[in-house]
């Protein structure tokens, strides 16, 4: 991680992802690996993000149902919102505002964290055990993080497709089966493989791109509020790409 | 143990540096530039990187010389501030590398060991504290047990007096003093009492 001239390349970034993703593979016998560090960042990430979540996703799904029903009906195809409801909930919202959740609440205290240990040499402290910082601190994050955004998010559909039910109830009567059956069989293949691999994908994405911004503080304190902007904006950015990517793969590599 | 820095250049501040360092049992650098002597304790352990040159220890790299041992059965390393992680109490944090080197069965001959070494610096402390609720000197001494819990080969401690009390001082001295009977030791020292105090050889800079 260190640079003697202090600027960080793309070169970098993809080293240390290198380095990051060499130790998650290597799991097994690792014992820098900390089982804590994992529980702690699941808690956090996962459990402690609950109630915002049920929030937002309540939120969501009412609102989709609600816009997309007053839509539909001008066309007298009422009936069609659920598929509404699995196109933008399930295939694209549930994994894109669970990861922009995450990176607010944990893509921020990770790269805080970790830049505040550089600063008070910590990490320094790690490598004189011979302990791989990279292993201990970042790997259990990136297991963490990846485990969180997948629990998050199938909570995130759960919460969506209730609240759209209740909200549904409000235009007509629909009943909870009759709802959730229609539900159903809108949901297609590529639906479940994309509510597996983008949270999968995300959590990876963030994870990593703010534990290397955390990382790369030097010495001074000043750089941690700087680089957890950069985590942050970097980690949308990256987000929205591998969004796209994942997307297209699915369209093209699934079939519907 | 004989340490040779060959036109070693490192991101930590040396640029072509040569010296050879002949540790018998304890060498004390005394030098005005800190940051610079620091450099040489933390090429030696690889918290920086060497860049050019090449670092040996007995005609072997630093690498080639720990093997496959521990690195904290070869190097123990006293920060010169009582450098813990945060987010653990003091007792996880000791244990942080006991536990790397030892079966888990070892966590009960832990406490033993520590009685004994808080005996043997005359210190008490509470444990279960988080580092930030604890005294900086208490930090520091802890930070000299940390590495004795391995008998490591070789000591490197980065100014033993920083942060403590003339009393402190005076305990830290004394336990130093027996431990040089067991372990080698490499300090850096800019104070010029512990150095006249301690020091049978003294490499100044």
């Amino acid at each position: 991680m260190r640079n003697p001239h202090g600027k960080k390349s793309l070169w970098d970034f993809f080293s240390f992802l290198g380095a990051t993703l060499s130790d998650a593979i290597q799991i097994r016998g690792n014992r820098h690996i900390s089982p804590m560090v994992l529980m702690r960042q699941i808690l956090f990430t996962g459990y402690e993000a609950l109630p915002l979540i049920s929030f937002i996703a309540l939120g969501i799904g009412g609102l989709v149902i609600l816009q997309g029903y007053t839509l539909l009906s001008n066309f007298g195809q009422g009936n069609l919102v659920h598929m509404i409801l699995v196109t933008v909930v399930i295939n694209e919202l549930s994994a894109m505002i669970t990861a922009l959740v995450v990176i607010a609440r944990s893509g921020t205290a990770i790269s805080t964290e970790l830049g505040n240990m550089v600063v008070h040499r910590e990490i320094d402290l790690l490598r004189s055990f011979g302990m791989s910082p990279i292993s201990y601190l970042i790997v259990s994050r990136v297991y963490g993080v990846m485990a969180a955004m997948l629990i998050l998010t199938a909570y995130f559909n759960i919460i969506a497709v209730l609240g759209g039910w209740l909200f549904s109830q409000l235009f007509s009567a629909i009943e909870f089966r009759a709802f959730f059956n229609d539900f159903f069989n809108q949901m297609r293949l590529s639906s479940i493989v994309v509510t597996i691999v983008k949270p999968l994908v995300f959590g990876l994405v963030i994870a990593v791109v703010s534990s290397y911004e955390g990382m790369s503080v030097k010495r001074s304190s000043t750089e941690v509020p700087q680089r957890t902007i950069k985590a942050v904006v970097n980690s949308i950015v990256l987000i929205v790409i591998a969004d796209f990517i994942i997307t297209w793969l699915t369209w093209v590599l699934v079939p519907r | 143990m004989n340490v040779t820095f060959d036109k070693v250049t490192t991101d930590g501040g040396l640029q072509d540096f040569d010296l050879l360092l002949d540790i018998d049992r304890t060498l004390v650098i005394n030098s005005t530039d800190e940051k610079r002597a620091k450099a040489i304790l933390n090429a030696i352990i690889g918290l920086d990187e060497v860049i050019a040159g090449s670092l040996t220890i007995d005609g072997k790299t630093v690498e080639e010389y720990i093997g496959d041992q521990p690195v904290v059965s070869v190097f123990g390393y006293v920060f010169d501030e009582g450098i813990m992680l945060s987010n653990l109490t003091l007792r996880e944090n000791l244990l942080l590398p006991y536990r790397m080197i030892r079966d888990k069965t070892a966590d009960d001959n832990f406490d033993e060991e520590i009685v004994a070494w808080f005996k043997f610096f005359k210190l008490e402390a509470d444990l279960d504290s988080r580092p930030d609720f604890v005294n900086p000197a208490l930090l520091k001494i802890l930070g000299f047990i940390r590495p004795l819990l391995f008998s490591p080969e070789l000591l490197l401690i980065d100014n033993p007096y920083y942060l403590l009390s003339q009393e402190q001082r005076k305990a830290v001295l004394n336990a130093l003093n027996q431990l040089r009977k067991d372990h080698k030791m490499l300090i850096l020292s800019t104070d010029d009492d512990f150095t006249k105090g301690f020091a049978d050889r003294t490499l100044t800079l």
